[in-house]
């Protein structure tokens, strides 16, 4: 039976087993957010699967982020991190716990370490991954285009991609919902 | 087919020809998107397709006259519709049902959808939608049957592209009118 572990603890937990190789431990809507470094990503990984305390079984998503993008907010008066990004989402159904990895990387020559020794599933995230922002899975067996053809050039989610069709004839419509008619 | 391709066929023969060709397309399916569910609906037992004639799941392109692409074409996957299409015998007919087949659809400023099928074949009817209705797959299933019924067989199975304009047909109204 599952034991619904609520929002603090599972930080807390999380918290005191890798706490010396994460730099920042949170709680997003119940769910634990933590920042790692890549060289220790897999080490982290591991521990989160493993430890008796959190078995963080299910591996639900891999994906990335170009954060070059990001507007500085006002309140915020720390660094932000404008390259690109890993976010790994791992899911423990023993205790009912979240948590996502965040990765930072720079924004170019990405490279992270492939997790696709603790969980396999990671296979067909890290090539698409790999396609879309350019970011390379060190450890990977097979890192080839998942989705776009093999000569396709360029990684279509960044930002510096450039849609040709878009440069010819603008987004018609509203980027922002404030742009929006009714001003919604 | 030696024969048709030098003679001009009396008017009769043609004639009979061609309305026996129209009442029976195999129907090469090539669903992609959401538009392949409409299409499944209008194979199925409320729309029924095969009522118009039109026969559904040949056992392979090889043995199918009419083609029809159902979604949004991508550019990894034209290359094996393309295949697809090149293994058909001649007379072949191909339908491009629904927005994305016919111009790219919402994806007209995607890195990765071929914004059309008639880049890399050439379509007889395009069935406009997104995604078209299952009956307005039946009204180009019509459309087409028109269209060969008005051909010249001779050059059609030569093989040869001949721009036979399809004839104007008046919409039906709603059923019963309004």
């Amino acid at each position: 039976m599952p034991v619904r572990v609520s929002p603090e603890e599972s930080v807390d937990r999380v918290r005191s087993i890798v706490a010396d190789l994460s730099s920042d431990i949170s709680s997003n809507f119940g769910d634990v957010v933590l920042t790692v470094h890549p060289e220790n990503l897999v080490e982290v990984v591991r521990m989160l699967r493993d430890h008796e305390d959190l078995r963080f079984h299910f591996f639900t998503f891999l994906s990335g982020v170009d954060r070059s993008a990001v507007e500085k907010s006002d309140d915020e008066s720390d660094e932000v991190h404008r390259g690109l990004e890993v976010l790994v989402h791992l899911y423990s159904p023993e205790y009912v716990m979240h948590v996502t990895i965040h990765v930072p990387l720079p924004l170019e020559g990405a490279v992270c370490p492939s997790i696709t020794d603790v969980f396999a599933g990671a296979l067909w995230h890290e090539r698409e991954t790999w396609e879309m922002f350019g970011i390379a899975f060190k450890g990977h067996p097979r890192l080839v285009n998942l989705y776009l053809p093999e000569d396709f050039e360029g990684n279509p989610l960044l930002k510096s991609f450039k849609l040709p069709s878009r440069v010819i004839k603008p987004w018609p419509g509203a980027k922002d919902p404030e742009e929006a008619a009714g001003g919604r | 087919m030696a024969v048709m391709e030098k003679v001009r066929l009396p008017k009769p023969a043609s004639w009979l020809l061609n309305w026996s060709r129209k009442y029976s397309l195999w129907m090469m399916q090539f669903g992609l998107a959401c538009c392949g569910i409409e299409m499944g609906a209008a194979i199925g037992s409320k729309f029924d397709i095969i009522r118009f004639g039109v026969i559904p799941f040949p056992a392979s392109p090889r043995q199918s006259d009419l083609l029809v692409v159902a979604g949004t074409v991508t550019d990894k996957m034209a290359a094996p519709l393309k295949r697809v299409y090149e293994q058909m015998p001649e007379p072949k007919y191909v339908i491009s049902m629904g927005s994305c087949a016919n111009c790219g659809g919402p994806y007209w400023d995607s890195y990765s959808v071929t914004k059309g099928v008639d880049q890399i074949m050439p379509v007889d009817v395009y069935v406009p939608g997104c995604p078209p209705r299952p009956e307005a797959l039946l009204q180009g299933i019509i459309r087409l049957q028109q269209k060969i019924s008005n051909e010249d067989i001779a050059a059609k199975w030569k093989g040869h592209e001949q721009g036979i304009p399809i004839p104007h047909i008046p919409e039906p109204g709603l059923a019963g009118g309004i």
